[in-house]
């Protein structure tokens, strides 16, 4: 018995660089060699995929690019789903971003999207700019350009994100605001992102909306969700994977699932023996 | 950085990311179009017009749409440089909260104790190994993470004995009449048990900050509409 309680208190004051390479390896080793593991739908990632199902098919769209590379991982997949959900129910869709990195992420969902081939080598989405989608690009001003989209979005984008004129675009006839779109739908990584768009898109305009958002966010939207204002949920990269299920297109979430797993588990394992090195810790102080 | 303090070269080359983002993004456009190949400098454009012998022009891509443009330097800065950076320094957070929750999630009191089994089970639940963990396993070790308890603090030992093997009699019992289904009884099935926490202690938790934050802006703003906040005259 004092072996092993020996062996998990040399366990408890493990260095620090032993933890790093463990949770290396264990995120390292499930990317390289995949390991398929089952996913399951949660019902507020359900409500999210029922929400965009719902639009009624050739909609008009937002949605709104709020991340950057650092949180990637985690809304990409996420961003890229929702565009192949709408572009397959006919939707056009209109991009907005309050990030200045948003309009990058865009063209890399969109590029990912157009590059996308079936098994006869035959483009999956034989989408054009300006027909199927527009990129609005990026704006300055977080919340005042929300506000702005609600009351006139002429004013805030006068030109897209190629430079040409918004009024010489086809696909931007009549549109005059965010009353205009059947669905809103944010891909947000903090701020400006959800909490923005519901309080001054969705909740003034009475558009429907969506959105996607980090792990760590969660527990500060998921009121929002249980009221209506947001038609269900994805969380991190679980619920990107949920949805990739969903929508019947497994991608870098589902992959990515096994790794955030086994990186869990390291972390639990370590959690418990710190405490169980803790406890005997205490236990042998208070016996000498 | 001119006096050469400690961690002087960081802010050396800070400053020149600065300027060479800024050069960048300003003067130097990239993407000269011949066609649909891009080229970075015209020259280099022109020569391939040159070498095949084409009579296309070259058209360089208007300001301001270059830094979204596949060819300029902006661009190649952007997914060359700036991603790989952003996405190293998130990703370092995974080691951090290992090393972190390993060295300061202790199970100190009753509250601490209860964050700790609630995080690990979001930690388990969110990701698809979670649901891989039958109910009936978390149910035995239930019962006997109470037997630890009970001989911790009764130390009874006939109680303890009594209690294992009531509990996982009963267990096994209820297990061999259901036919061990993994994720029922759903309350000890750990995806459902995170959804759970998720919608209803974490919601109720958060709904109420928010109100007190909602209340707290319409106190702050009654007080400075009748006059009782000075503080920004410099009171």
């Amino acid at each position: 018995m004092k072996f092993l309680e020996d062996i998990i208190l040399r366990l408890g004051a493990v260095d620090r660089r032993v933890i790093f390479v463990l949770i290396g390896l264990a995120v390292l080793i499930p990317l390289l060699t995949p390991i398929s593991l089952p996913v399951r739908e949660t019902p507020t990632t359900v409500k999210f995929y029922d929400g965009i199902d719902n639009i009624p098919k050739n909609s008009k769209v937002l949605v709104s690019f709020d991340y950057g590379p650092s949180t990637r991982p985690e809304i990409h997949p996420m961003n890229v789903g929702v565009l192949r959900h709408m572009l397959r129910n006919g939707h056009q869709i209109y991009i907005s971003c309050l990030w200045p990195d948003g309009i990058y992420m865009a063209l890399d969902a969109l590029e990912e999207i157009t590059d996308e081939v079936n098994p006869d080598n035959v483009s999956t989405f034989d989408i054009k700019e300006y027909e199927d989608y527009i990129l609005l690009g990026y704006r300055p001003g977080a919340e005042a350009v929300i506000k702005g989209l609600a009351s006139d979005l002429r004013k805030v984008y006068t030109v897209d994100a190629n430079g040409n004129f918004i009024d010489d675009i086809e696909m931007m006839d009549g549109i005059k605001n965010l009353n205009d779109f059947a669905y809103i739908y944010s891909g947000s990584a903090g701020y400006p992102g959800t909490f923005e768009w519901v309080k001054y898109g969705g909740d003034p305009t009475g558009v429907p909306m969506s959105s996607g958002t980090t792990s760590v966010q969660v527990n500060e939207v998921i009121p929002y969700v249980q009221t209506g204002q947001l038609i269900g949920l994805l969380a991190g990269m679980p619920g990107a994977a949920e949805y990739e299920k969903l929508i019947n297109v497994p991608g870098i979430a589902i992959q990515g699932m096994a790794a955030q797993s086994f990186a869990h588990i390291v972390i639990v394992f370590f959690i418990v023996f710190g405490n169980l090195a803790f406890f005997l810790k205490q236990r042998r102080d208070r016996k000498y | 950085m001119l006096k050469q303090q400690s961690g002087w070269i960081y802010s050396a080359i800070a400053i020149a990311s600065f300027f060479f983002a800024f050069i960048i993004g300003f003067f130097i456009r990239g993407a000269y179009f011949v066609g649909e190949d891009v080229y970075f400098s015209q020259k280099a454009a022109e020569a391939a017009i040159l070498s095949s012998g084409s009579s296309e022009v070259v058209v360089p891509v208007d300001w301001g749409a270059h830094v979204q443009t596949d060819g300029s330097l902006f661009q190649w800065m952007f997914k060359y440089i700036f991603s790989p950076l952003s996405a190293t320094m998130f990703a370092l957070l995974a080691f951090f909260v290992a090393s972190a929750s390993f060295r300061a999630f202790r199970a100190r009191n009753f509250e601490a104790s209860l964050l700790l089994v609630a995080g690990i089970i979001i930690m388990l639940g969110r990701v698809p190994v979670g649901s891989l963990i039958s109910s009936w396993t978390i149910m035995y070790i239930l019962a006997f993470s109470i037997g630890i308890g009970i001989n911790t603090y009764v130390k009874n030992r006939n109680m303890v004995f009594g209690w294992i093997l009531g509990s996982c009699g009963l267990i096994t019992g209820f297990g061999m009449t259901m036919g061990w289904p993994i994720d029922q009884p759903a309350i000890f099935f750990l995806p459902a048990l995170q959804e759970w926490i998720y919608l209803v202690p974490n919601l109720a938790g958060s709904r109420a900050i928010l109100i007190g934050i909602g209340l707290g802006i319409v106190a702050t703003s009654l007080r400075y509409i009748f006059g009782l906040e000075k503080s920004y005259l410099g009171e």
